[in-house]
Parts: C-alpha cells; structure tokens; sequence
C-alpha cells in the first residue's frame, strides 16, 4: 500500500517535472571555481564565503553555498546577508559548510531557485562573496544567460582582494 | 567683569537644561546596526550632543532613552556611563526583528517676543499662561520643543511593529526600512505630526566622518505634498538625519509646537 502511493507520489513528480521542463526547456548546468588565494601575515583567518545567484531585476534566486563558522559574522557577506542570509529561507541549513583552506573549489547551480524549482530561462548573476577576520571583503559577479538560444560559455572574473580569478562555467 | 561671569554662568546653564532649545544635534550611534548573531548579542551605544557626525562634544543624562523590543515591549535601561564628552551604554539584543531605541527629551516651552524701540528679540522658557510678559511686547509666541533622537537596530530579518504608526506626535514611515537602506539606491522615509503628513519638510542628512572632510557632504532635502523625502546615498556607514518641524497648535499652552528629530541609520552596501 506504502509502496503503491509512494509510485504514485513519483510518478506525479516526474510528470510536473516534465511539464516545468517543457515550460522552460532548461537542462543548464554552472559550475564556479572559488578562488580563495593564500593570504600573507600572522592573522591569516580563512575567509567566510558566500555564492549565490540574483535574477535580472536583482533579486535573490538561490543561494547555492555558504562557508562559515559563527552566526555573529554571517553579516560581513554584506550583500549576501542583506538580500538572502537575513531572510533565511532555510539555505543556512542546507547549503552551509566549514570555512575552506586558500585554493580552488568548485561549486555547482543546477539552474533551480531556492524552492528546487527550474528557473526559466534569462538573464542572471552569478554573485561570490568573501570577508576575513583581519582582512578585507569582496564581492565579484557575473552575469551569464540560461537558455534563450546560448550555447555553453565561459567566463574569467577579475581577481579581487579576498578571491583570485575564478572560473564560471555555463552548460546547456 | 563680574557681570560677565554671571552671564557666561547663565548662558552656560541654558545650554545644558534646554539642549532642544539650542537645537544642538543629539544623537546616538550604535556599534551595530544590523547582526546575523543567533544568540543574545551585547551592543554599545554612544550618546552625545554634538554638531559634528559622528564626534563627540557633550554628554547626555540618559534616563529618558526608551528601548522598545520587536515585539513592542520595553526592554529596561541598564546602567550608563557619563563621562565629560559622551554618554555610553550597552543593550542586550537577544530577539530576532527590529529593536528601536529613543531619547525624547521632556518638552519645554520657549516664548519669544520683542521689545524696545530697536525690536530687541528676547525669550523665557516658560509657557504662555506662566510667561510674564512686559508691557508693550510684540510678536509674542509660545514654543512647545521637544527633542527626539533615535536609532533601529535589527538582528536578522527587518521587522515593522516598533515602527507601526500611532496618529500621534512626530513619526517616522519607514516606506523604506531604516535597516533596508543602501547605497546608490533610493531611500524614502515619510514624517507625520498627529497623524499629517508633514510637507515641505527640510531634512538634512550627513555622513558620517565630517571631522575628517572638508565638505560636510550634508544633502539638504524636502519632503513632498505627502510628506515624503526620498534620498539617493552614496556613502556606506551611518548617517544622521536632523529636521525640525514646527507647527501652529491650538492650546492654552502653546501657539506652536515644535520638533527636533535626529534619526542615527546605516547605509548599507551594495
């Protein structure tokens, strides 16, 4: 009986997914290369880390990571904190991890907002955000477009005090 | 020589009893505006009387400072620290939403006239049915001042119950919330006295750092028909926002009533 409604519930699922995918005909994938550089000095704290995504009108569309250790200084990500991590959505639970060592690490969107939902195809940004205990902060972004006919790209995003060049992947 | 001293000593006394009166600036600023802390988190807050944004000239008694939490209860004052230049306390935040913290000053009443051959301006602090009033005064008017200074602190998401209108006195409408403000973008606060919307309001609003500028970089605006300023800041940090309203009443006290506001806010980043 379980089994029976839990196929049920499956089936129902694949179908909307289906009809969202129809809608929006996006299968896009990105993919961002974090890039933390080594900082000089004796107080050479790891950075906390934001990655999140903004529609074109700037609004919040997901926030996809967030590499931190106490609550009290969430709100160094000035942006981040004041656009999503203030209003939390339940992304501190499901996105939230350890701050990271200086070097490359890779995150993923896969193209859905905060609710998992495929986002319809436009323009969007891509916003990384850093600030160190004793450092500084810094706030790089991208734009790229899902769909609407482009194909694969691939951005290279200026280095900045806190995050070294990084780079942004788009798939179709 | 004697005489002089007397008169320094009055004039003295007056700046220090009738600050509203002088319409010197009083302001608050907090050591933060907005926290992501998710336990109780102690704030400090310097309080002072002051032309400059932000430093410090003369301390404040600060026994009429209301902290209201964000559900709307009051939350008590602790202890405080006077010292010769500044007034200082800490305040626990311990609850998600919008904290506002005022300073209101107790009304005092200004009455004003001028006498003599030459028109000589002169004034009593004393309301209109105490003044005593010389023969042959013209142009007599009574003030009633009051001065408010005020700040929001937020932990968390911004909330609206300690900003919820009440009809009465001066108030401030957050159209934009004063914990929401950011550079480059448009702000909009809207003031009412007694429920009006309070036109052609001039509002000044300073950032913060005058002792190290040339230009005080104060932005002198108006409110519109609706009472309405609206601001575009360039600056990130705090700000202060002064204005003065006065406005014909009907009482047997006063022919006018009158405001003093300074409002501390952050302007946040992009």
């Amino acid at each position: 009986m379980i089994q029976t409604k839990k196929v049920t519930t499956l089936a129902a699922l694949v179908l909307i997914s289906a009809l969202t995918s129809v809608s929006s005909a996006l299968a896009a994938e990105v993919s961002i290369e974090v890039n933390l550089p080594v900082s000089e000095g004796s107080m050479n704290y790891r950075p906390y880390v934001a990655v999140w995504v903004e529609d074109a009108q700037d609004q919040t569309v997901k926030t996809i990571a967030v590499w931190r250790k106490e609550a009290d200084w969430l709100k160094d990500m000035r942006r981040w904190w004041r656009k999503a991590g203030r209003y939390d959505q339940g992304e501190l639970d499901s996105v939230t991890g350890a701050t990271r060592r200086p070097g490359k690490h890779e995150v993923k969107w896969d193209a859905t907002n905060q609710q998992g939902e495929a986002v319809p195809a436009g323009q969007y940004t891509l916003n990384i955000e850093a600030s160190r205990e004793h450092g500084s902060r810094s706030w790089v972004r991208q734009t790229i477009t899902l769909g609407k006919g482009e194909g694969n790209q691939v951005y290279t995003t200026k280095a900045a005090e806190e995050l070294g060049s990084m780079t942004i992947k788009v798939s179709h | 020589m004697k005489k002089r001293t007397w008169l320094g000593a009055a004039a003295l006394s007056l700046a220090l009893l009738a600050p509203s009166v002088q319409a010197h600036p009083l302001w608050m600023l907090p050591s933060e505006f907005n926290l992501s802390t998710e336990e109780s988190f102690w704030i400090t807050v310097d309080a002072t009387a002051a032309h400059g944004v932000f430093t410090f000239d003369k301390p404040l008694g600060l026994d009429s400072v209301s902290i209201y939490k964000p559900n709307g209860d009051r939350q008590r004052m602790g202890s405080y620290f006077k010292g010769k230049r500044r007034s200082v306390f800490d305040l626990e935040i311990d609850t998600a939403g919008t904290y506002k913290v005022e300073l209101s000053g107790q009304q005092r009443y200004v009455t004003t006239y001028e006498i003599g051959a030459r028109n000589t301006s002169r004034r009593i602090f004393a309301n209109k049915q105490e003044a005593e009033i010389p023969e042959g005064a013209k142009n007599v008017k009574t003030t009633a001042v009051q001065t408010l200074s005020a700040f929001y602190v937020t932990q968390g998401a911004p909330s609206n119950k300690v900003l919820e209108a009440t009809g009465k006195g001066f108030e401030l409408h957050p159209l934009t919330h004063p914990s929401d403000v950011v550079a480059k973008e448009n702000a909009r606060f809207k003031f009412t006295f007694d429920g009006e919307p309070l036109a052609n309001l001039d509002i000044e609003i300073t950032p913060h750092g005058t002792a190290w500028r040339n230009s005080r970089e104060q932005m002198n605006l108006k409110t519109d028909k609706n009472g309405v300023v609206t601001f575009k800041p360039t600056v990130v940090g705090p700000h202060l926002l002064m204005t003065s309203m006065r406005k014909n009443v009907k009482s047997p006290l006063a022919d006018a009533a009158g405001v003093n506001y300074h409002l501390t806010f952050e302007v946040l980043s992009q």
